[in-house]
């Protein structure tokens, strides 16, 4: 109990609450911006956490993850665009109740819905991690390796229509992290002669080119388009007194009671698939939305203005990101992309997931996670607040919004480490991710590899000397890793399985 | 029946990745045997996984060149790729021009040629953009953060 009254004590730090209202405001907004979304903010937002305490940084980081996924449903119903793909069902019914004159009142019930997702979540992440964290004191050298490598394949191999891809990306990582000194012989390895490169390519320039730069250079090719003045479809029902909107977008007792077992039901669909790595709140929403659907007593409503449609598309995917943390701070496999780069920032911060982030390590990531419990909450009455007013901003053009983009990237990258290399790795990360993207490739699992790559080759080559020239025998007659393997191997036969039974049944139509 | 021979972008960038495999391959040669021993399976799979692409993108041109309609078989192509890759030259250009300049005598140059690159010609617009992103990163890096700028 004492863990938890410190934990609220070191919340009380100004630094760790200044970081929670900036890590909200820098959230939301980048939510908002359509193309950009909790990846991107956290990645282009790395740089301010440098200067910070490990709790604040995280607080911070974790913050922006559920705040951009809160923004992006702003835009989705007052603009039907979805700020991020998380968001996508609460355009439907969103945006519906906006053509109708409810685009406050929609707010309102998406605001309650993410506030009800996120809390759920972070309570779920408090009461699951701290034990599951005891399945990884089982765990040698080997199993850290299987770890990473069914990290990789199952991220990679979740790559829609190109796992393939997905895996191949993953490899490529792999051999990214190989980059450098070996730790072990202290042999040089694809230094090609240069000095700047012996320690290896550093994590945050990797995630801010592929992640945001390559995202500026597909705003760039979609420009024309996306330079559409965004606001013709509203209905400008935006243009209300504060305290009006205000009363309008707070739902009343009645109408939060109803949707209550709706926001539990999508909460537990979300923080399930929050936990399951790979899949996040794209799939999340869609499958609440649709299990909503068919308990409601008025399925017809669905699509055409439903409230409870908003409330069960916003409580799962806010209720991704807590369960999303719980493999990534019990195992150290994120679940997303975001939580990739959160990963990044804890190892940056010197927060090691495992057992050990629970006992030698729990005055910093308790407050973590009652900090995101509570972030929450401030982040939906700060959306009530602001948050329309904040939607204005999705009418940036392009022609702004890239130099400052850039810029950001610029500093994030030459901040990390204060040397020009990592600007120009990012730069090369940049074109690389842009020319993924655009052939199919992805860049999550590139930037899962860079992180995990270390601990599976360590992981590796420590277990061969364990295993005395029986690797095979060594790893099959440990349970543990019995079951990892098995797992690896259903994760990379699932999507070969799922490509060979769609390319049949396109040949038969 | 003409018909025109359509190579997916797959083939080309599988061949040009297990071009570069090989190399890689050769680089771990001049290692060490435990220091090289992690790479090559990374690279074994890599390899594996192209040869696997390279197929799939030989099915995929075959499949385009015999149908009629050509439907999207994602080729990626110049006329939509130039204002990215232009994009991405004026950023090179402000990375170097970081190193030379100095940060904010570099953003106070970058800044106003993207937003002339993207057509904007609302002039008080670009100085507007220019000089608050200025502010901003002085009051948020330099001041609050005390971060170094190159």
């Amino acid at each position: 109990m004492s863990v938890i009254a410190n934990a609220f004590m070191a919340l009380l730090q100004p630094e760790v609450l200044l970081a929670m209202i900036v890590g909200i405001l820098g959230g939301m907004i980048i939510g908002i911006l359509p193309g950009l979304g909790g990846t991107i903010a956290a990645a282009l937002m790395m740089p301010l956490t440098y200067t910070l305490s490990p709790t604040a940084a995280l607080v911070m980081l974790t913050t922006i993850y559920t705040s951009a996924v809160y923004g992006g449903s702003f835009t989705a119903i007052l603009l039907h665009t979805p700020g991020t793909t998380a968001s996508a069902a609460t355009a439907l019914d969103g945006y519906e109740l906006t053509k109708q004159g409810k685009g406050l009142e929609a707010i309102g019930i998406a605001t309650f819905g993410s506030i009800c997702g996120g809390f759920f979540s972070g309570v779920m992440l408090l009461m699951i991690a701290p034990s599951l964290s005891k399945v990884a004191l089982m765990f040698s050298s080997s199993e850290y390796f299987l770890i990473a490598i069914f990290g990789l394949t199952i991220i990679g191999s979740l790559v829609k229509d190109a796992p393939i891809k997905g895996l191949a990306s993953g490899a490529f990582g792999l051999l990214i992290s190989t980059v450098g000194m070996d730790a072990m012989t202290g042999q040089l390895r694809f230094t090609f002669g240069k000095a700047w490169l012996h320690s290896g390519i550093t994590i945050v320039p990797t995630m801010i080119g592929l992640f945001a730069i390559s995202q500026v250079l597909i705003l760039a090719e979609d420009w024309a388009k996306a330079n559409e003045k965004m606001f013709e479809d509203s209905d400008g029902n935006l243009n209300h007194g504060m305290v009006e909107s205000m009363k309008r977008m707070v739902p009343s007792g009645k109408t939060m009671l109803q949707l209550l077992p709706n926001a539990i039901r999508s909460s537990i669909i979300g923080l399930l698939i929050g936990i399951m790595p790979g899949a996040g709140g794209d799939v999340a929403c869609w499958v609440a939305y649709d299990s909503a659907k068919r308990v409601s007593k008025n399925p017809d409503e669905f699509g055409r203005g439903s409230i409870a449609g908003v409330c069960a598309s916003e409580a799962s995917n806010n209720a991704v990101t807590g369960g999303s943390f719980i493999p990534l701070f019990t195992l150290g496999v994120p679940g997303s992309s975001t939580a990739a780069v959160i990963l990044g920032g804890m190892m940056i911060h010197g927060l090691i997931p495992g057992n050990s982030l629970f006992t030698d390590q729990a005055d910093k990531v308790y407050p973590i996670m009652i900090g995101f419990m509570i972030a929450n909450i401030l982040m939906g009455i700060v959306g009530i607040l602001i948050g329309p007013s904040l939607t204005r901003l999705a009418g940036v053009p392009i022609s702004s919004l890239a130099p400052i983009l850039i810029v950001l990237c610029m500093i994030g990258a030459y901040t990390a480490n204060g040397n020009m290399y990592d600007v120009y790795i990012a730069l090369a990360f940049g074109i690389i991710g842009y020319l993924m993207r655009r052939t199919g490739f992805t860049p999550t699992p590139i930037v899962l590899a860079v992180i995990l790559g270390g601990m599976a080759e360590n992981g590796f080559s420590q277990s061969l000397v364990m295993a005395r020239g029986d690797v095979i025998g060594y790893y099959l007659s440990r349970p543990i890793s019995c079951v990892l393997l098995v797992l690896t191997v259903v994760a990379l036969l699932w999507p070969v399985f799922q490509w060979a039974k769609g390319k049949a049944k396109a040949a038969k139509v | 029946m003409n018909k025109k021979r359509i190579i997916h972008q797959d083939v080309y960038i599988s061949v040009l990745l297990m071009i570069l495999g090989v190399y890689l391959f050769y680089l771990t040669t001049k290692m060490m045997p435990e220091a090289a021993r992690f790479p090559r399976m990374a690279l074994g799979v890599f390899m594996i996984l192209m040869v696997w692409t390279f197929v799939d993108g030989v099915r995929k041109s075959i499949a385009a060149t015999n149908v009629q309609e050509k439907k999207d078989i994602r080729l990626l192509k110049w006329e939509q790729n130039k204002m990215p890759f232009a994009l991405f030259v004026i950023t090179v250009a402000y990375a170097i021009g970081l190193d030379f300049l100095g940060f904010f005598t570099a953003t106070a140059i970058f800044i106003p040629v993207v937003m002339l690159f993207f057509r904007c010609r609302n002039i008080k617009l670009i100085a507007g953009v220019t000089i608050g992103t200025l502010l901003f990163v002085y009051l948020m890096f330099v001041v609050f953060l005390h971060a170094a700028l190159p």
